[in-house]
């Protein structure tokens, strides 16, 4: 079968030393990313791209992924242990982890919430080497207007799911989309909003990301100070090992937050965080005993964990297969396959089979060793967190710096970071969603490419968007995506809160 | 909070008026269909509404209760942004690693309150992994200025 001959070039091309040494390293820094408070997946793979411009994309792309799999591992492991999620997706974790916590049952929710990430990882991994080469068949037939309509819906949808406040989010959709327009156009070659030479190719994605993940998050971090205080972490180390009977408890639950998880993670728009609410909430409305959730139900901390974990896989199956992510996680992936010279989209699978085949193969070898170092270097990780979060300010810092030098050898990039990290300071304070808007930075270009083509196809007229029948499916997506919380909003009048989600 | 949210609306909206009024001097629309001034022009127009949409509501809606940052706060983040500002001004003259370590010193002492042996540690092992991370296993040409010479 063809899958299987694609998935083992790509185990074969994993399986160098090289490799293996990247994706266990992208796996721990994963998921200590995770872990820290404030760094998610996207500022994980937003620093650490840099680092892999001198490696072949298949090794950068496997290391990349390997962070952004160990982040969903990473964020329960505060979550748990002291009630802090260290990302967006593990906050539901904490709502049942810590109960357990207190009730001394720590180390088995650590080591369930383990092995049903392994779970859902595997789980989403599959339909992700069945489906995405499936949805790249069915879509290579996609013309401009099909892949204008494609990024639209993916831009409305991620604005109409991120953060409560749909104006904010449109704010930084159409914010992330200004911001792209700065440089040479692409159809016409006309330079735009140029005031310095460095801009004529546009602004530097990667400054951007680093700018708006990476200072962004350490001027937060600076401001307030505040560090976690671990007290004395009760954990058992023989704990950390659940019992046969603890797991099977939770198949279930872990089996419907895999499929949840998978199936949100390839929707538009929806990430991980969306994720784990939908698989939590349902767990507890199918429970013979709901009462149990929040009190330390251990169904409670399964189903999320599987579901964040699925979501990745997920995600990646709209990100490989049309190249269009739908999070802000895989829209700095995105970045960096453009970085990398390739092309997302259903032709990917014919024109660079060995990167996608071993981006597939590495999540499943990163999932595997994600695994065992979640339950065997929790004691490691704890320390790790304990002591990085006291430097962890300058030593972002240089990072970003090392990395935006490096993206053209000279101060520019690291001033345009330091732009985007003011203005991602604002972002998270005032609770502007980033997703929207990375997703807007990337996709932008590729969009107004398609659009220009398309009116040229129809002589300048609008209708192509409307005659033919996938973009008129895939326009009204975007429409009814954007008037549901409109409507919602309308409803409850001015219910502007601030709840904090990242992507 | 609440003048946090107009300045940061006030800002979106200014840059989007900025952009409407550059685009104009663009090309709108070219006889193969539209031209480089034509999604600009209508991304900034809609960001225009959405930002004066979000003025109109701070004003509205946005109770002035809790504070945006305090004074300590913002101390503490002029501080290091203007100290990060001088070692990247410096940084190609005195060295990358040379400007971040002396940063990376100072941050640790005086922002996260190490001891003054502890911050050197920081600084200088920081200095040493990335020299031999960056330098020496990727090959980025870090500017060596005073510490060694990239070429």
């Amino acid at each position: 079968m063809d899958i299987w001959q694609n998935l083992l070039m790509g185990f074969d091309i994993i399986f160098s030393w090289q490799n293996l040494l990247l994706i266990t390293g992208g796996s721990i820094i994963g998921t200590l990313v995770g872990a820290l408070p404030g760094l998610g997946p996207s500022a994980g793979i937003a620093l650490l791209l840099p680092l892999t411009f001198g490696m072949s994309p298949t090794s950068a792309l496997a290391l990349l992924t390997s962070i952004y799999l160990g982040t969903m591992f990473g964020g329960r492991i505060t979550a748990i242990l002291i009630n802090v999620p260290g990302d967006a997706p593990a906050i539901m974790t904490a709502t049942d982890g810590y109960p357990l916590m207190l009730q001394g049952k720590g180390g088995v929710a650590m080591g369930i919430s383990a092995i049903a990430s392994f779970l859902g990882g595997i789980v989403a991994m599959i339909v992700l080497a069945i489906g995405a080469p499936t949805v790249a068949r069915w879509t290579i037939h996609f013309g401009p207007a099909e892949y204008f309509a494609l990024m639209v819906m993916g831009l409305a949808t991620i604005s109409s799911m991120a953060g409560k406040s749909l104006l904010k989010a449109l704010a930084m959709t159409f914010l992330g989309v200004v911001v792209a327009m700065v440089g040479s156009d692409a159809v016409s070659g006309f330079v735009r909003f140029a005031p310095f030479p460095e801009l004529i190719e546009g602004v530097d994605f990667v400054a951007i990301i680093i700018g708006v993940y990476g200072l962004g998050e350490v001027l937060i971090n600076i401001e307030t100070a505040v560090r976690l205080d671990f007290g004395k972490v009760t954990l058992r180390f023989k704990e950390l090992f659940p019992t046969w009977s603890d797991i099977r408890k939770v198949l279930p639950a872990t089996g419907r937050g895999s499929i949840i998880g998978t199936l949100v993670g390839i929707l538009p728009g929806a990430g991980g965080t969306v994720a784990t609410f939908i698989a939590y909430s349902s767990e507890k409305n199918m429970s013979k005993d709901p009462d149990k959730f929040g009190k330390g139900a251990i169904e409670g901390v399964a189903a999320p964990e599987s579901a964040n974990n699925a979501s990745v896989g997920g995600a990646l199956v709209p990100l490989l297969a049309l190249g269009v992510p739908g999070s802000g996680g895989t829209a700095v992936l995105l970045g960096a396959l453009i970085v990398f010279g390739l092309r997302p989209g259903p032709l990917i699978f014919t024109e660079a089979p060995d990167v996608v085949w071993t981006i597939i193969a590495s999540l499943f070898v990163a999932n595997f060793m994600l695994l065992i170092a979640n339950i065997v270097l929790i004691p490691f990780f704890v320390n790790a967190i304990r002591v990085s979060q006291n430097y962890l300010s300058p030593l972002v810092t240089l990072i970003c710096v090392v990395g935006a030098f490096s993206l053209n050898y000279g101060t520019f990039d690291i001033w345009v970071a330091l732009l985007f990290g003011v203005i991602g300071y604002f972002m998270k304070k005032l609770s502007y969603p980033g997703g929207p808007f990375i997703l807007a930075v990337v996709l932008a270009p590729l969009a107004e490419s398609s659009l220009r083509q398309s009116l040229i196809l129809s002589d300048g007229s609008f209708s192509i968007f409307f005659t033919r029948p996938i973009a008129l499916a895939l326009m009204l997506i975007a429409l009814v995506s954007l008037v549901i919380p409109f409507v919602q909003g309308m409803r409850k009048t001015g219910g502007d809160s601030s709840r904090k989600v990242s992507s | 909070m609440k003048r946090a949210e107009q300045i940061f609306a006030i800002f979106l909206a200014t840059l989007s008026a900025y952009i409407i009024y550059g685009s104009l001097q663009m090309p709108y629309f070219t006889e193969f269909g539209p031209g480089p001034g034509f999604l600009p022009m209508w991304s900034a127009i809609i960001l225009l509404a959405v930002s004066l949409g979000l003025i109109v509501k701070s004003f509205k809606f946005t109770q002035a209760t809790k504070e945006f940052i305090t004074s300590e706060g913002l101390k503490r983040i002029l501080s290091y942004f203007v100290l990060l500002m001088i070692a990247v001004l410096v940084l190609e003259r005195a060295g990358l690693l040379l400007a971040m370590a002396v940063f990376c010193g100072i941050v640790s002492k005086y922002l996260d309150g190490h001891k003054w042996r502890s911050a050197a540690g920081v600084a200088v092992a920081a200095t040493v992994i990335s020299y031999f991370i960056f330098q020496w296993w990727l090959n980025i040409p870090l500017p060596g200025g005073l510490l060694y010479s990239t070429y």
